[in-house]
């Protein structure tokens, strides 16, 4: 198993969220995350967002180029 | 000689009387509605580290070191505060001897450890052993009374220490998880509160001396605890399965993390889910040291499991913590072996003894240096991390405590340790002995000096330069008004992910 990295970002005009991680909390927007390498589907708490999940498959990253996914306010 | 006749004499007699025993499940159903609540988390407060440790099997010799290291802890710590690195300790992870001190530390707390000394440690819980072995009623018991070789070990650590506790008095602080092995698939089996979900147990109300045997069972000289699996006609509130059907539903998960689907596959097999891929009626728990003697495959589920109960990541991520220390005691003996000299074929016990430790060493090793290698990440992760990680500069201390690890010098006392037979007495020099090996241990490693240094406790054995070389730390990070490393361009969507 191995580390991989994920930055979900979402409009810094908006408050920051809470990124889910296959429902579970792992962290803010706009800040890199670390997760373990493997499949996940990526949410946001709070309101509805645009798109209102997205399946990341995380394999491959580094620290200085993690994979990077946009949320919007839906 | 004399003292070996009658540790076989004892073994034969028990093991005559429990072949025909009728079995017994010491664990209930868990009730209509109800369900294991894990009300424990992981969590230290701010600005101070969280400690996670890990105690390996080894008898007495085992428990002893623990006991040790952990008072070793008490000693040191803030001095402004007053505040110890005992009261650090957020998690223990413990396999076989390792569990007896883990659970004592669940139970009683940092300032009652002691009491393990003269309540267990300091008796020949041999002996007590032997002569309830040839005692007449224990045969009939072992016979006729559904009680079984391993039953004798948990009546022990009953009444000298646990005495009928159950996992309802564990303390809030650590999470103490005491692990066995599934003897039918390997698996680590841990005492959680969401492992006894997956089987609709009540883990509340399972006595702690259930747990420790479970874990301390060795193969062939004990027989194993035998668990019902209650999960088929489940009355209780499960909790969702959604992560387990998202594992094995997954096009990738069984590529890029096949410990995690076998995690999920694991799980599901004892909830009875969909596709199970065993029907598991019944656990047959062995020494957790079968499947990894060091405890560290709780360890790692607590650190980075993003699915886990402890999601030790998020706190990491979100910048609640910012000292993670691992300090992983291993009791491991290395006795000389007669086999070096020995020009013949060995026979049968030989080969027996070679089966049970070889792949048992070998399998730790392999986890062992899983262990390293996510803590290495995290802290490379840590040093580099650009601007608006909040992982950035995380300090990571990895402390490993093992009698590999004495200095030329120390080479005397390295034998006499490692020579301690795994046996569930030690005599009062042998606990001499490994309390000074605890000590030398500690105070000698890097990690444990810079993490004293880090907390600003003072010692006279502190290198500081030793520390800082043998346990580098990132810098701490650039205060907010610093000009960014980098800069994301993958803001404006469409465009590029990397960061430039």
């Amino acid at each position: 198993m191995s580390l991989e990295f994920l930055l979900v970002v979402f409009p810094e005009t908006a408050p920051q969220r809470v990124v889910l991680a296959d429902g579970d909390k792992v962290g803010f927007t706009n800040h890199t995350l670390m997760l373990p390498a493997d499949e996940y589907q990526i949410t946001l708490e709070g309101d509805k967002t645009e798109p209102p999940l997205q399946d990341v498959v995380l394999t491959g990253t580094s620290v200085m180029r993690p994979k990077v996914i946009i949320f919007g306010p839906a | 000689m004399g003292l070996l006749r009658i540790h076989l004499v004892a073994c034969v007699l028990l093991f005559a009387f429990s072949a025909c025993t009728a079995t017994s499940y010491p664990n209930r159903p868990l009730p209509d509605g109800a369900a294991n609540e894990e009300g424990r988390a992981l969590a230290s407060p701010p600005g101070r580290p969280a400690i996670l440790m890990t105690f390996s099997g080894g008898g007495s010799r085992a428990a002893a070191l623990d006991l040790f290291v952990l008072e070793e802890l008490r000693r040191y710590g803030d001095g402004e505060s007053g505040r110890r690195l005992i009261d650090d300790v957020a998690f223990v992870s413990s396999v076989s001897g390792g569990s007896v001190t883990a659970a004592y530390l669940g139970l009683y707390g940092p300032d009652a450890i002691d009491q393990l000394g003269p309540d267990f440690l300091a008796r020949d819980n041999m002996a007590t052993l032997e002569l309830q072995a040839v005692d007449p009623v224990t045969w009939f018991r072992l016979a006729f009374g559904g009680y079984t070789r391993v039953d004798a070990l948990r009546d022990l650590f009953d009444r000298q220490i646990f005495h009928d506790r159950t996992f309802a008095a564990m303390r809030s602080q650590p999470i103490v998880i005491l692990n066995a092995t599934d003897m039918a698939s390997g698996e680590v089996f841990a005492f959680t509160a969401e492992r006894f979900n997956d089987i609709c147990s009540d883990l509340s109300g399972l006595p702690v001396s259930v747990g420790v045997a479970s874990s301390a069972a060795f193969p062939v000289l004990l027989s194993p605890v035998d668990l019902q699996n209650h999960a088929v006609g489940c009355r209780g509130k499960l909790p969702a399965d959604a992560w387990i059907r998202k594992d094995l539903n997954s096009r990738y998960t069984r590529y890029i993390d096949v410990e995690e689907y076998k995690r999920a596959r694991y799980a599901n097999a004892l909830r009875h889910g969909e596709g199970a891929f065993r029907d598991v009626e019944y656990l047959h728990l062995l020494d957790g040291g079968l499947a990894d003697n060091l405890g560290t495959h709780s360890l790692l589920d607590a650190i980075e499991s993003p699915h886990g109960t402890f999601r030790l990541l998020e706190a990491i991520n979100t910048g609640k913590l910012r000292r993670l220390v691992v300090i992983t005691v291993n009791a491991r003996s290395d006795p000389m072996s007669r086999l070096d000299q020995q020009a013949t074929t060995p026979g049968i016990v030989s080969m027996v003894g070679a089966v049970i430790s070889n792949p048992l060493d070998a399998a730790t090793a392999s986890i062992a240096s899983q262990r390293r290698a996510l803590l290495s990440e995290l802290r490379t992760a840590a040093a580099s991390a650009p601007p608006d990680a909040l992982f950035g500069g995380v300090r990571v201390f990895d402390i490993e405590i093992d009698f590999d690890q004495f200095r030329p010098e120390q080479s005397d006392l390295q034998r006499k340790v490692k020579t301690i037979p795994t046996l569930w007495t030690v005599t009062p020099e042998q606990l001499a002995q490994l309390d000074e090996a605890a000590k030398l241990l500690l105070r000698q490693n890097p990690c444990f000096q810079q993490l004293l240094l880090d907390v600003g406790a003072s010692a006279p054995f502190i290198d500081p330069s030793f520390a800082a070389t043998g346990c580098p730390q990132p810098q701490p990070p650039p205060a907010p008004s610093a000009p960014p490393r980098g800069r994301v361009t993958a803001m404006i969507p469409g465009i590029s992910s990397a960061r430039e």
